[in-house]
């Protein structure tokens, strides 16, 4: 029998690796590796603010959440473009900014006489066993589609990714693809907070794409295989974590995600190696 | 008469450096026009600011007599080959493919007769066999010619290119031409920036000199580039 408990864990891990680690790619080609962390760092505040105002609603964590983040990068790119300051000193800044801000909330609200805050803490670190039938159907909601957006999409994302410039020339505004790249990025990190926690989201974005990188030759295949990657690594964080004591959620599928990335690194170009010399 | 580029006092600056002053150009139709000048002097500008790719200060850009956004269809741009990331997981065949993109609407992805298209352009440029090699393990040559051939898929009429020739082998070079004049010869307009002065009158019949300024424009056998020249590369910059 399939313990119902994992059943909701496993799917909804395998939701946000695989939802992560297609969106990841658009980040990792387009060379913005970082703005998944600005973005995951900018939901905090929102999401104290949203239990402010609404309590403990799953759906109002994940709005307050995407908003915020949406937000923060907001501000990264205003900020980018009145000023001198590179992006990625704004970045860096509006980051730390953002958590403290997220993390004076928090604080605040878990010493509220009123707050049954059990698990607000866990939009920071991650815990599966915060996670609820509930969530996984905003992650069916809200998160599945963004993949059909990608497919649909799939001309203006791979030209956006490959050759702006020329995109552009064709009367598509790179700005808006970016803005809108952006959005579904909020969203998807947003809808992974209670599980893997703003300060891993960025990675499981990242380390998914590093890996596929290595082995793919197009950029559907790297997509393909990075949310393979991302929704195993998903699955089996959450699988070891339920199964074991005092092991975290987050940080375990990160390091998965991390190690078959490392992994890659070292044996793609010798496996490439072997296969031009006729071996394989 | 309808111009293929027509620009009226265009001025373009980054910052408070003005790079281009007060440009007015007439670009017939039919003709292969080369955008000469030094380093610095918004040639390149010059072709991202018709395209809309960089924000005018003042101007009116017309493409066939209308705005870019009704002529879009017309136009193939083919960006400088440092502009891309060479080390994309992407193979030849769907670069050039990528021409048919946005032609029947942003939502619809390449059919067979695209793949088709493009592979009858790679093999006009030569890179036929190259079809299913990642880009990473081409020359700069051959990098070259696959942008041609995605231009060449898009079917264009207007064919504006930044640098085609810069850093490619003789070869390319003799085969981008070859292309181009191919192309000329059934009608179509092609402004290109260009560098190399020695080629200039053998592959180009149209000239456009800028040094911020239009310092001269017409047809090549109207002009004495041995003025011409030494006037383009000696102003310095924008008059106060």
């Amino acid at each position: 029998m399939i313990d119902s408990v994992l059943f909701v864990i496993g799917i909804a891990a395998v939701l946000i690796g695989g939802v992560s680690g297609a969106l990841g790619t658009v980040m990792v080609l387009r060379k913005r590796s970082l703005l998944g962390d600005a973005i995951a760092h900018a939901t905090l505040p929102g999401v104290a603010i949203a239990y402010l105002l609404f309590g403990k609603n799953p759906l109002m964590l994940v709005i307050g959440a995407s908003v915020a983040g949406i937000i923060g990068v907001a501000l990264v790119v205003l900020i980018t473009n009145t000023t001198r300051l590179r992006t990625d000193v704004v970045m860096g800044m509006m980051l730390a900014v953002f958590f403290g801000v997220g993390m004076v909330l928090l604080t605040y609200i878990q010493k509220l006489p009123t707050t049954g805050q059990a698990g607000l803490m866990s939009f920071v670190f991650g815990q599966a066993a915060a996670v609820v039938w509930d969530d996984v159907v905003l992650l069916l909601v809200f998160g599945l589609p963004i993949i059909g957006i990608v497919m649909l999409a799939w001309p203006v994302v791979h030209a956006f990714c490959f050759d702006q410039a020329w995109l552009q020339a064709r009367g598509l505004s790179g700005f808006a693809v970016d803005i809108v790249v952006m959005f579904l990025i909020s969203v998807i990190v947003a809808l992974g907070l209670p599980m893997v926690g703003a300060l891993l989201m960025s990675a499981l974005l990242i380390a998914p794409a590093v890996a596929a990188r290595q082995w793919a030759t197009s950029m559907s295949g790297m997509m393909f295989l990075a949310a393979i990657i991302g929704a195993s690594c998903g699955i089996a964080g959450a699988y070891v974590s339920a199964t074991f004591e005092r092991i975290p959620t987050g940080p375990t599928i990160v390091l998965l995600c991390v190690f078959i990335a490392l992994l890659s690194l070292v044996i793609a170009p010798r496996w490439r190696a072997m296969v031009n010399r006729g071996a394989v | 008469m309808t111009m293929a580029l027509s620009v009226r006092d265009l001025t373009v600056a980054y910052g408070d450096t003005p790079v281009l002053w007060d440009i007015d150009a007439d670009i017939p139709i039919g003709c292969m026009a080369a955008i000469i000048g030094p380093n610095g002097a918004g040639k390149s500008t010059f072709i991202k600011a018709a395209l809309e790719l960089t924000p005018k200060l003042t101007g009116e850009v017309q493409f066939f007599g209308q705005p870019l956004a009704a002529v879009r269809q017309q136009i193939a741009y083919v960006p400088q080959r440092a502009a891309i990331d060479w080390d994309f997981p992407i193979t030849v065949e769907e670069v050039a493919v990528m021409g048919a993109y946005g032609q029947r609407g942003w939502f619809r992805r390449p059919r067979k007769e695209d793949y088709q298209r493009a592979l009858d352009s790679l093999e006009i440029v030569g890179l036929g066999q190259y079809r299913t090699r990642p880009i990473a393990q081409l020359s700069g040559g051959q990098q070259q010619r696959t942008f041609l051939a995605r231009a060449l898929v898009q079917q264009a009429d207007i064919w504006i290119l930044d640098e085609p020739f810069q850093g490619v082998d003789a070869e390319t070079e003799r085969a981008l031409v070859t292309v181009l004049h191919g192309l000329k010869a059934k009608g179509k307009t092609i402004i290109a920036v260009h560098h190399d002065l020695q080629t200039l009158p053998r592959y180009f019949d149209y000239l456009f000199a800028v040094n911020a300024r239009r310092v001269a424009e017409g047809y090549i056998k109207d002009i004495r580039l041995d003025e011409v020249i030494p006037q383009t590369f000696s102003l310095v910059g924008v008059p106060a």
